[in-house]
C-alpha cells in the first residue's frame, strides 16, 4: 500500500518535472485525445448507470460513508431519515426509471452492490431478464473502499466473486462506491481482473489508467455533472435545471465527436415522482439526435479498448 | 449494525391497492403546526437556537408567525378548497393556544402527535424518556379531544432505535418517520402493530426552502409528483403527502402558488383528499391481510 503523510510544514524548492503528479496516466490535452470511431459511424457512444445499493442505518465501526450524505436535520444517530429515503429507490423509484428506458429501448448497465443483490433478488432478476450488464460497485453504500486498506485487494475480489455468483461470470467493470479509491485502487482493480472502472471524471472520452504489474485498466467517464444525486441531491439544482443540463451537455459532445456520455442514475434520487419527467424529457431530447450508439459500459469498455494502445 | 423493520417489496409485484371509490391518490396534506420555546429547557444532543445564546429572537418568532399570522390564512385556503388535515402537532400548542385547538377541531382535523415542543429532539432518549414523550401526547389529546391519538411523528424527526417499538407499544396505529414508499406499509415491531404512512422530505415546503427554492418551484414539484402517482395510481394506488409548515406557506408571497397547486390536484376525479386515520383503516380493513399474505408467499420463495 501507498504511504503518504502529509508534512505540517510546507516543502519549499521541491524538484518538479512536467507531468502529472501520480503514476496513473501520463498528461494529455484535448486536442491529441483518441478520435474513437463508434459503431455504426456514431458520433457519441450513450451509457445508462442505474446504481443499486444497500445504505445501512449504521456502518459498523472504522467504516466511513461519504459525508455528503446526511440528513437535512445533520448528522444524528438514527438516521431513519437517510435510511429509508434510500429504501424508497429499490422499492418504488427503481421501476420509474426501467419504465422510461423501456420507452427508449435503452439497457441500463447496473452498478450493483453485494447487500443490495442480496435483499432486492426480484429487482436483480428483473434486470438480468432485461439482459443488463452489471458492474460491481462494493459491498455497501455505506461503506466505501478506503476503509479497507487493511486488505483492499481481498475486499475488491470478495465482491467481485460474490457479484459473479449472482450474474453468473465475473464483472468486467468496477463502480467505486462514492468515486472512492486508494492511491492503490487501480492497480489493484486490474489484479483482481477488472478490465474498466468509472471512478475517475476528469475525460469525457475512455483512457488506460497504468500499466501496472497485472496490465491496464480503462477508465470510462462517468461524468458527474449530470449524475442525479450529485447534482440534484447533493447541490440542488432543479429537476428542470438538471435535465436542461444534460441536453446541453449532450449537444456539446455530440457536435465535438468521439465522446462518450454517462447518465449515471440513483433510483432514490430520480425516481422520485416529482423528478422523473425529467429524465424522460432530456432522454427525448438527447435521443432524437442522430448517430448515437446506444450501448452499455461492458460494450463500450471493449470498442474503446479495441482503439486505445 | 441493521434493522429488518421493513420487508423488502417491490411496489410493482404487490396485490393492487385500491382506494375507496377506486381513487387513485391518497392527498394526504400535513400542516406542521409547532411551538419552539423561548427559552428551551433541556438540551442534549442539539441546539435547537444555535446562531446565538438564548433566546433567538428571529428563529423564534419566525416560527410563531405561523401561530399568529401564517396558520390563519392557511385555514381559509383549506376552507376555501374543503381541504381535510392531518396536523403534525407540537402537542403544546393545544395546551398554549386554545384558539388554533378550536380552529383544528371545528373542521375535523385529525391531530398527529409530533412531540411535545419542536425543540425537545429525542434523538439519545432513553426508552422511558421516549415512552414518556408519547405517553404523555396520548393524554394530552385525550383530555383535549376526547378522542384517542392514531399517529406519531416524531419532533423534527428525532428518534431512536425503539421509536417504532414503542409507538407500537403506546398504542399509535401508525408513524410518519419513515420514507420508503407510496403506499402505507406494515413495520415489523416487537409487539401491537404501526404501519407506516409515507411523509414526504421531498415535497416539504421548509426543505423546499433550505434549497433557496421559492413557491412557485414547490408548487411545480406539487403538480409534476401528482401526475406521476395519478398515472400509476390507476394501476397501484399511491399515497401523495405534501408537507407544509403555516410559517413558510402562510407568508403572504407564498399562497397563492400552493392554492394553484393544490386547486391542479383536486380538478382531477379519483383524488381521496384524507386524513392519515381514514388512511390507516382504509388500509386496515381492505388491504393489509393481502400484503400479508403476499409478503408470506414472497418470503417462502426468497427466504
Amino acid at each position: 500500500m501507498v504511504e503518504f503523510t502529509p508534512a505540517k510544514i510546507p516543502p519549499v524548492n521541491e524538484a518538479r518535472g512536467p507531468g502529472m503528479d501520480h503514476p496513473h496516466y501520463p498528461f494529455r490535452a484535448l486536442p491529441d485525445a483518441p478520435r474513437f470511431v463508434w459503431p455504426g459511424g456514431a458520433r457519441i457512444a450513450f451509457t445508462v448507470t442505474l446504481v443499486l445499493d444497500y445504505w445501512e442505518l449504521a456502518a459498523p465501526e472504522g467504516e466511513s460513508p461519504d459525508p455528503r450524505i446526511v440528513s437535512p436535520l445533520g448528522k444524528f444517530f438514527p438516521d431513519w431519515l437517510t435510511w429509508s429515503h434510500r429504501l424508497y429507490g429499490a422499492r418504488v423509484g427503481v421501476f420509474r426509471i426501467l419504465e422510461v428506458l423501456d420507452q427508449f429501448g435503452l439497457k441500463p448497465s447496473v452498478a450493483l452492490g453485494t447487500e443490495a443483490a442480496k435483499r432486492y433478488p426480484e429487482l436483480v432478476d428483473a434486470l438480468s431478464r432485461r439482459d443488463c450488464c452489471f458492474m460491481a460497485h462494493g459491498d455497501f453504500a455505506s461503506r466505501r473502499i478506503t476503509s479497507r486498506a487493511k486488505d483492499e485487494l481481498g475486499a475488491l475480489m470478495a465482491v467481485r466473486d460474490e457479484i459473479a455468483t449472482v450474474i453468473g461470470q465475473s464483472p468486467k467493470g468496477w463502480c467505486g462506491q462514492d468515486f472512492n479509491e486508494s492511491a492503490d485502487t487501480p492497480a489493484l482493480l486490474t489484479e483482481a481482473g477488472f478490465h474498466y472502472t468509472t471512478d475517475w471524471a476528469n475525460d469525457d472520452r475512455p483512457y488506460l489508467l497504468g500499466p501496472y504489474a497485472a496490465g491496464s485498466l480503462l477508465a470510462l467517464p462517468p461524468q458527474p455533472e449530470w449524475n442525479d444525486l450529485e447534482c440534484m441531491w447533493l447541490r440542488r439544482v432543479t429537476p428542470p435545471v438538471w435535465s436542461a443540463n444534460i441536453v446541453e451537455a449532450f449537444d456539446v459532445l455530440h457536435a465535438e465527436g468521439h465522446n462518450t456520455f454517462n447518465l449515471t442514475l440513483h433510483p432514490w434520487v430520480v425516481g422520485q415522482a416529482h423528478r422523473i419527467r425529467y429524465l424522460r424529457d432530456a432522454l427525448h431530447q438527447i435521443l432524437g439526435k442522430p448517430h448515437v450508439w446506444r450501448t452499455t459500459t461492458d460494450e463500450l469498455a471493449e470498442a474503446a479498448r479495441s482503439q486505445l494502445s | 449494525m441493521d434493522s429488518d423493520l421493513i420487508a423488502y417489496s417491490p411496489i410493482v409485484e404487490r396485490p393492487p391497492l385500491r382506494w375507496p371509490n377506486d381513487a387513485r391518490v391518497a392527498l394526504w396534506i400535513v400542516p406542521n403546526i409547532e411551538h419552539y420555546e423561548y427559552l428551551p429547557k433541556y438540551v442534549r444532543t442539539r441546539d435547537p437556537w444555535p446562531r446565538s445564546p438564548h433566546p433567538d429572537v428571529l428563529g423564534y418568532s419566525q416560527r410563531d408567525y405561523g401561530n399568529r399570522v401564517g396558520l390563519w390564512r392557511f385555514f381559509d385556503l383549506a376552507d376555501d378548497l374543503d381541504l381535510r388535515c392531518t396536523v403534525s402537532l407540537s402537542m403544546t400548542v393545544i395546551q398554549h393556544y386554545p384558539a388554533i385547538l378550536e380552529g383544528m377541531e371545528k373542521r375535523k382535523w385529525e391531530l398527529m402527535s409530533h412531540g411535545i415542543y419542536n425543540t425537545r429532539y429525542h434523538w439519545n432518549f432513553t426508552p422511558d424518556e421516549e415512552r414518556a414523550a408519547m405517553l404523555e401526547s396520548r393524554e394530552i389529546h385525550r383530555r383535549l379531544t376526547g378522542r384517542e391519538q392514531r399517529g406519531w411523528f416524531s419532533p423534527a424527526i428525532t428518534n431512536t432505535m425503539n421509536t417504532f417499538d414503542l409507538a407500537a407499544e403506546c398504542g399509535y396505529d401508525y408513524t410518519a418517520d419513515l420514507y420508503h414508499d407510496d403506499q402505507p406499509f406494515p413495520l415489523n415491531v416487537k409487539s401491537g402493530s404501526l404501519l407506516s404512512i409515507p411523509y414526504s422530505i421531498d415535497l416539504n415546503d421548509v426543505i423546499v426552502y433550505r434549497r433557496g427554492e421559492e413557491a412557485e418551484e414547490f408548487a411545480r414539484q406539487i403538480r409534476d409528483h401528482f401526475d406521476t402517482v395519478y398515472a400509476e395510481g390507476a394501476d397501484q394506488g399511491r399515497v401523495m403527502c405534501v408537507a407544509l409548515h403555516p410559517y413558510w406557506v402562510g407568508q403572504p408571497h407564498r399562497l397563492r402558488a400552493i392554492r394553484s397547486a393544490f386547486e391542479y390536484i383536486l380538478s382531477h376525479q379519483g383524488v381521496w383528499q384524507t386524513t392519515g386515520e381514514s388512511i390507516v383503516d382504509w388500509y386496515n380493513a381492505n388491504y393489509l391481510p393481502l400484503l400479508r399474505s403476499h409478503l408470506a408467499a414472497r418470503e417462502a420463495a426468497n427466504g
